[in-house]
Parts: structure tokens; C-alpha cells; sequence
């Protein structure tokens, strides 16, 4: 060992970890971009009101999910629709059966009991399923909808409601 | 500027050899650890200033402030910010070149940062006579996380910085109508990015006073590096009150200074949640978080911490030599003396530490500590002597010459292994922070990790 430092140069053996160290932080220390599959958290405001008015519209499926509109804006029969949401990172997604978690289910009911229409903070754990491209979403039932060009695909679990 | 040789220098480089080098020898370019090293650092430190400059597209931090008013220059309408226009002025000319976007609004930022490095390392090369202080002083610069946040966001601090190691540098050369001219020059201009540009004077004038075998009237030379300070300012003063539709003689100018001092001389309530006393500046207890855009489980992050293997002992350092030149007195300080001299018997507290020579620095390089100290003095000194609302930003110009000054101090090391280590170990922390200096795409875990005082995120 101690040849081979010697040989090598103590300097230049420093200079070799410190490079290689560098180059290792640099390409893993950083994190990663999530991928499909990726739980990942999710925080976002909902109103009751958003259960019947959010909407999106398209014909493709991004595993299994759909809109509950088809490309030209007709109605389709879809059990656990996808619907628009901006997170509290201002960011579009697209998330089926949030309003059918338990502890959502447990405030709608409680909001609608009330005649509260309270917007309240979700936090949750979400997989990320994968990217829907060229779509349309609506925030009123009824309203047309905004073309929009993609956004990320989930599937939430585990919500925790925070009311204010 | 650079290139005026006719100061005398101060002492040869202790680690390096006797013999005149020539050719590329002569600019420190051999190949070695400590270049490699270098070179690495000032690669990197490059590539994370330009990297996702654009992004986000949106404001950063204060950059709204500025902007909004570089286009108000643009449009002829009145700047409502309280600085002076110049740093806007620079904004609002990429804006007109490039169009209204995040990147021509941090162009002039990532130049003013580009630039820095250069005039880093040409004034080391210049105070320390050595290629080797240039080399390292470039490293340092360019691999510190404060300096590549203000390089790559649209605010004013980062064109200050590149003023205070102009003003260095100009401090270098001898005392000459250019020398009052561009120092002049200099001074107006950094006074008409913020007034703590103020500061620029300090080494400037120190320049002056300490320049050996200059023949000139001192006082006159001071006296016309200010005049032509006023000169600049007023000039530059007058020409964005132009743009701005607004009157515009050399009055109009006086008038909006004494407005918007009276503005600053007021901010003294130390309110808002990001100010830190000038004190704590040594920690720092409160970098600015200049940027933090979160994304579905991602973070991009840009921290004005800095690169806490240069922070610590470059304050560290400053210090020590502050209390060496109190100790020994600034006559003696600036006495000539062998490099090679044997310490005094009686070299008093702190002389030296773990085989770190403060006293042989001070003594084969007295002059140039005393400009760039003064430098970083002369910007912290405001806010040490008032009671103006701090933040971390108002050190940048005397953090970056403290990064000089350290360059310097590393340079005269002659124990090699230990100059390799520790610009190995600047390395490692500046590839480790990366992530949170070039908006990368990370985890809040990570940015956690690096911020690992909660008063830092």
C-alpha cells in the first residue's frame, strides 16, 4: 500500500479521490426525478363543490384511468373518473378516486351535513401512473373545456384532511 | 490595467521555485494535483452558474424589483426601487437585446459572476505575485455557492461584488491619472448600483496612500477619484432619470439621493424575517433561500449559503490577520521585509497556528492584505456603524475578497499535501451542494440534508 502511494504521488492519490468522490455526489447525491410507479406527496385544496364540477376530457387512458369525458366532450361511463387539481405547488394533475378515500368520503359527508362548502387542505401519498397529453379540463360543470397540453397522472391513497 | 508592472513586488511565492519560469510554466500551468484541482473547481463552479439559468421563468426572490423597473426604463416610466439606476439600467439593456425573459434578466448577473472569476484571479496573481494565489483565488470564486447564487438571479448584489475586486485590482497598479480616471470611473458606478458601493473607495484610496515610490501629490489623487466618482454618478444618474421620463439635470439627481438616503436611513427596524445583524454574518445564521420551486415529489432549490470549506476560514482568517495588523501596529504592517526573514522572537498572540504562518503572511504581504481587509471593511462597515435594516446579500463584496485574501494565504503554503487536501476537500463540498446552487432536481430530503441548520432553509 504504502508503494503503491508512493508510486502514485499522496497528491495526486487525493486529487483522484476527490474528483471521483465529486463525480459521484454529482451523479447521485442529488436525487432523482420520480418515476412511474413512484409514491410520491401530494398537497392540494379541494371544496366540496369540486366533487361534481371538476372535469377533464379525452379519449386516451393512462393505466386504465380516464376522463369522464371523451376527446369531443361527451359524457362516458367511467367508475373512478380522473380530475384536474392544482396542487399547492400551482401544478396540474390529474388524480382518480380521491373523493372516494375514506377520510374525503368522511368530510364530504360531514361538509354536506353543515351545508359547508369549506375548502380544506388534502395532503396524501399518490403513485405516479404515467403522463396525459392533449386534454381538456373544466372547473364548473358544464363550462367548456381549456385545452391543455400534459399533465402527470395519479392515483392518491392515505389523504389526510386538514380543516381549518 | 492588469498589465502595468511597475509596482514592486511584494515577495516571491514561498512554495514556489526560484528559477524564472518560462512559457506556459510562467502562468502556473503545469500540470499538477493542485491545477487539476483548480481547473475542476472552475469547470464545475461555471457549469452550475449557467446551468437552468432561465429557470424558473418566474421571479426569483427580490428580482422583482428590479426587473419591474428595468422595464419601466424601457417603457419611460419613473423607477419606482429605491437604488440608484445603474443595476437596473444593465438589466433593462439585455432586456432590450434579448427580449423579456428570466435568462436576459439574469444575463447581466451571470457575466458580472463570469467576470469575477477572471478579476479574481488577476488580482491575486497581482497582490500575492503568484500564479499560484491566481489560480486558487479563481477556484474559490468560482466554487462558492453565495457567489454562484448572485450569479445566476437578477439581483444587484453580484454587480457590486465584481466592483469590490475591480477596485482591488485597480489598487494593485500605481498611482497614475488612469488609476484616478478608472478608479473614478469604478467608484461612480458602484455607488450608482447601491450606495454601500460606496466602499469601493476604501482599497482605492488605500492604493493610493500605500503605493511605494510614488512621486505624486497623494491628496490631489484621492481628491480626483472622487471628483470624478461624483462625475460618473451624476452622469448616470441623470441618464436614468431620462429614460425614465423624468427631469433629469444634475439637481433632479441630487434631489432623488437625498430622497432615497433618507428612505434607507430609515430602514432600521430589523423587521423582517430574513434581515441578520452584520455579526452573524460569520455563521451565517440567515442565507437568503433565493429560489424553491417544488414540483410533484421534486424540489429545485437555489441557497445563498455559501461554500462552508471557504465560509469559515476565510472569516476565520480575516480575523486573524485583522488582529495581527491591530497588534503589530499599520507602519509596521506595511514595512518591507525579507519573506524568508526569521520570525521576531516576540511575534505576539496568534503569530502563527498549527504551523499557519499569520505573521510571515502579514510580512511578506502587508500591503495587499491591508487593501483587500480594507475592501471587505470598507462594504461591512455601513451596516456595522449604523443601525440599517442587514441581510447576508450586503456581504458579498467583502466575502468575495476574502476569498482573495485566503487564495493568498493558501498560495504561500508550503506544505503541499495540505493545499491539496484542503482544495480537495472545497471540491467535495461544492459537488455536494450542487443541487441546491443550480436548481437541480431534488428531493426536500436533500435540500434538508445540505441545510442542515433549519434556520437555513
Amino acid at each position: 500500500m504504502t508503494s503503491f502511494v508512493q508510486r502514485i504521488g499522496r497528491d495526486w492519490l487525493i486529487t483522484g479521490g476527490a474528483l471521483a468522490l465529486s463525480a459521484l455526489l454529482l451523479a447521485l447525491g442529488g436525487g432523482r426525478a420520480p418515476s412511474k410507479g413512484d409514491r410520491i406527496p401530494v398537497a392540494l385544496t379541494i371544496i366540496p363543490a369540486d366533487e361534481k364540477n371538476l372535469g377533464c376530457s379525452s379519449s386516451a387512458e393512462v393505466a386504465g384511468l380516464r376522463c369522464a369525458f371523451d376527446g369531443e366532450g361527451k359524457p362516458v361511463a367511467v367508475t373512478h373518473p380522473l380530475r384536474p387539481f392544482v396542487t399547492l405547488g400551482r401544478e396540474l394533475v390529474l388524480i382518480s378516486n380521491l373523493f372516494e378515500l375514506d377520510s374525503v368520503e368522511d368530510f364530504l359527508a360531514r361538509a354536506r351535513k353543515k351545508r359547508s362548502n369549506e375548502r380544506v387542505t388534502l395532503r396524501c401519498q399518490a403513485e405516479l401512473l404515467g403522463t396525459l397529453r392533449d386534454f381538456g379540463v373544466h372547473w364548473q360543470a358544464g363550462d367548456p373545456f381549456e385545452k391543455t397540453k400534459s399533465a402527470s397522472v395519479l392515483r392518491a391513497s392515505e389523504c389526510r384532511v386538514e380543516e381549518r | 490595467m492588469a498589465a502595468e508592472t511597475d509596482d514592486e513586488p511584494d515577495a516571491p511565492d514561498r512554495a514556489a521555485p526560484t528559477v524564472r519560469r518560462r512559457g506556459a510554466a510562467r502562468f502556473g500551468l503545469e500540470l499538477s494535483p493542485l491545477l487539476v484541482l483548480c481547473a475542476a473547481m472552475c469547470a464545475l463552479g461555471v457549469w452550475l452558474r449557467i446551468h437552468a439559468l432561465a429557470f424558473p421563468s418566474e421571479f426569483l426572490f427580490d428580482e422583482h424589483h428590479f426587473v419591474e423597473n428595468a422595464r419601466n426604463y424601457l417603457s419611460g416610466k419613473p423607477d419606482l426601487n429605491d437604488h440608484p439606476p445603474l443595476g437596473k439600467l444593465l438589466q433593462a439593456l439585455s432586456i432590450a437585446a434579448l427580449g423579456d425573459h428570466s435568462f436576459a434578466w439574469r444575463l447581466p448577473s451571470l457575466l458580472c459572476g463570469l467576470a469575477a472569476i477572471a478579476i479574481a484571479g488577476l488580482a491575486a496573481r497581482r497582490l500575492f505575485e503568484s500564479p499560484r494565489a491566481a489560480w486558487i483565488a479563481a477556484a474559490f470564486v468560482t466554487a462558492d455557492g453565495f457567489l454562484i447564487g448572485y450569479s445566476r438571479a437578477a439581483l444587484l448584489d453580484g454587480y457590486l461584488a465584481l466592483c469590490s475586486l475591480l477596485a482591488v485590482l485597480l489598487a494593485t497598479t500605481r498611482p497614475s491619472l488612469r488609476y484616478v480616471l478608472l478608479g473614478g470611473l469604478l467608484a461612480g458606478s458602484a455607488l450608482s448600483i447601491k450606495f454601500s458601493g460606496v466602499a469601493v473607495f476604501v482599497p482605492l484610496v488605500i492604493g493610493i496612500v500605500t503605493a511605494r515610490g510614488f512621486q505624486g501629490r497623494r491628496e490631489s489623487s484621492a481628491l480626483g477619484l472622487l471628483g470624478t466618482a461624483v462625475v460618473v454618478y451624476l452622469g448616470l444618474y441623470c441618464l436614468g432619470l431620462s429614460l425614465a421620463g423624468q427631469p433629469s439635470s444634475p439637481v433632479a439627481a441630487l434631489n432623488e439621493t437625498k430622497r432615497l438616503y433618507t428612505h434607507h436611513a430609515a430602514l432600521t427596524e430589523m423587521k423582517n424575517a430574513l434581515v441578520s445583524g452584520w455579526v452573524s454574518w460569520a455563521l451565517p445564521t440567515k442565507p437568503i433561500m433565493i429560489g424553491y420551486v417544488e414540483r410533484l415529489g421534486t424540489v429545485r432549490a437555489l441557497t445563498s449559503l455559501g461554500n462552508l470549506a471557504l465560509w469559515w476560514p476565510g472569516v476565520a482568517l480575516a480575523l486573524v490577520l485583522c488582529w495581527r495588523v491591530l497588534y503589530r501596529g499599520l507602519r509596521a504592517t506595511l514595512r518591507e521585509r525579507k519573506p524568508e526573514a526569521a520570525p521576531a522572537a516576540n511575534a505576539g498572540p496568534l503569530a502563527s497556528f498549527a504551523g499557519l504562518d499569520f505573521s510571515g503572511f502579514l510580512e511578506a504581504h502587508g500591503r495587499a492584505a491591508l487593501i483587500v481587509l480594507g475592501g471587505a471593511i470598507g462594504f461591512v462597515a455601513p451596516w456595522a456603524i449604523s443601525h440599517r435594516d442587514s441581510y447576508i446579500y450586503h456581504f458579498l463584496p467583502s466575502y468575495v475578497l476574502l476569498l482573495v485574501l485566503l487564495a493568498g494565504f493558501v498560495a504561500r503554503e508550503a506544505r503541499n499535501t495540505l493545499v491539496v487536501s484542503f482544495l480537495a476537500l472545497v471540491l467535495v463540498v461544492l459537488a455536494f451542494y450542487a443541487p441546491v446552487w443550480s436548481m437541480f432536481e431534488t428531493s426536500a430530503r436533500a435540500v434538508n440534508l445540505r441545510l442542515f441548520l433549519p434556520v437555513w432553509r
